[in-house]
């Protein structure tokens, strides 16, 4: 028998992707940075994920210029610093996200990419198959672990995951090939 | 070859993590500039992340105008925020009692028809075992005792028509205790005593208490299939209740 609380999930299947995540993240962040317990720790995310809603209710966030797991994540600092008056967090919110100048030291090896294509990766990712587009997005982007993905996407484990992954990058990587060699005789 | 790739993609997801050892990323760098196509995989993905970063954002606006869009309570209930109690105190007080009263009665009415179920298998079942003390006079044997067996049959009478049956309980209960003394003069109507006490239960609606004396009926008489069968049946008939 189909819930009301079943229904809001189908209907809003991204978002509550995007706080199962978070919520797992944030509470990891929090007791580590923190030193919160479980419970308060639990308590702060909740009331990030409210501070959020009435963030955006009150036309306060109306456009994202950071990821939205970025801004989150500063929602739930200070949310816990309202908590503890001397916490002191590290400077990074998250220790394991993408180094920006080893992304460019790859990108830069054999001289770079030209903006045609650049912009044929970013067609090629906004029309990934399914569930390559859920397993990249959550991995590449959302910075889900393999456990995470499993779960949510209805994989046995994490093992399946990553040869899924690996099976996608190849797709990917041929099909931007091929659209790199149509640019060229274009 | 495939699998290659998996353990390849963990190394360049440790590489843009910054996750590895200055050596570990000398070597790294080492085989990209051995191997064309590695080199090619790691520069698409990196290139995938910076598109990825770029075109996220449309990505996650759709996530605001989700939440933009869910009232407050549909929020709540989609990330799992337990209500506070005080808040919805008097509302679910309200439904608390409709709730206690609709429970109340169902499970009344049904605890009633299990009451009228188990005094009708008392009534019926009364005659099915024939106790020695005849309600019409006559006692047993040559060691009856008049007093004792004319206590009883006044007893049992109560016990049959469902009179004073809660007093008529107490006291065959006490006498019940004492008859499995073997020193007892009652001793002789122990199993009399059980059945008439086991049915008297059952007029009073209460279904464990008959179980157990008619259990030791069967116990006492496992040779008599007089007293013991009638037992045995009257077990599974509240049993089957």
């Amino acid at each position: 028998m189909q819930t009301e609380k079943d229904d809001i999930l189908h209907n809003n299947k991204e978002l509550n992707i995007f706080f199962s995540h978070m919520q797992k993240k944030s509470i990891a962040f929090l007791r580590k940075n923190y030193s919160l317990s479980l419970e308060a720790a639990e308590d702060v995310y909740q009331d990030s994920c409210l501070a959020m809603y009435e963030n955006i209710h009150a036309g306060k966030l109306v456009s994202l210029t950071s990821k939205a797991s970025t801004y989150f994540t500063k929602v739930c600092m200070f949310q816990a610093l309202k908590k503890i008056r001397d916490a002191k967090p590290t400077d990074s919110a998250d220790d394991a996200s993408y180094n920006a100048n080893k992304i460019d030291t790859l990108i830069g090896l054999d001289g770079g990419f030209s903006i045609g294509q650049q912009q044929a990766m970013e067609k090629i990712i906004k029309s990934l198959p399914t569930p390559c587009n859920q397993i990249l997005w959550a991995y590449y982007y959302d910075e889900m672990s393999m456990e995470e993905i499993a779960k949510i996407i209805n994989f046995s484990n994490a093992n399946s995951v990553k040869t899924k992954k690996s099976q996608c990058m190849s797709r990917l990587k041929d099909n931007y090939s091929d659209v790199i060699k149509e640019l060229m005789y274009e | 070859m495939n699998k290659d790739y998996v353990y390849f993609d963990q190394q360049v997801d440790k590489f843009l993590r910054n996750q590895m050892s200055e050596e570990e990323a000398i070597a790294f760098m080492s085989e990209l500039s051995s191997d064309v196509e590695k080199k090619e995989r790691a520069r698409i993905i990196a290139l995938m992340i910076k598109s990825m970063d770029k075109v996220g954002i449309e990505h996650d606006q759709q996530i605001v105008n989700q939440i933009k869009g869910l009232s407050k309570s549909e929020f709540k209930k989609l990330i799992g925020i337990k209500t506070t109690l005080i808040s919805l105190f008097p509302k679910a007080m309200k439904y608390g009692i409709a709730a206690c009263i609709a429970c109340t009665l169902a499970f009344g009415g049904y605890k009633y028809y299990n009451y009228q179920q188990t005094v009708s298998l008392g009534n019926a079942e009364y005659n099915a075992y024939v106790a020695d003390i005849d309600l019409e006079g006559g006692y047993r044997g040559d060691n009856a005792n008049i007093e004792i067996e004319s206590k009883l049959r006044a007893l049992f009478s109560n016990v049959k028509n469902g009179i004073k049956i809660s007093a008529t309980i107490k006291e065959l209960d006490s006498i019940y205790k004492e008859a499995l003394s073997e020193e007892s003069l009652y001793n002789n109507y122990v199993d009399d005593i059980a059945w008439n006490l086991a049915i008297a239960y059952l007029k009073d609606g209460n279904r464990e208490k008959p179980l157990i004396l008619l259990e030791d009926m069967i116990k006492r008489n496992e040779g008599y299939s007089e007293i013991s069968l009638p037992a045995k049946e009257l077990i599974k008939k509240i049993n089957d209740l």
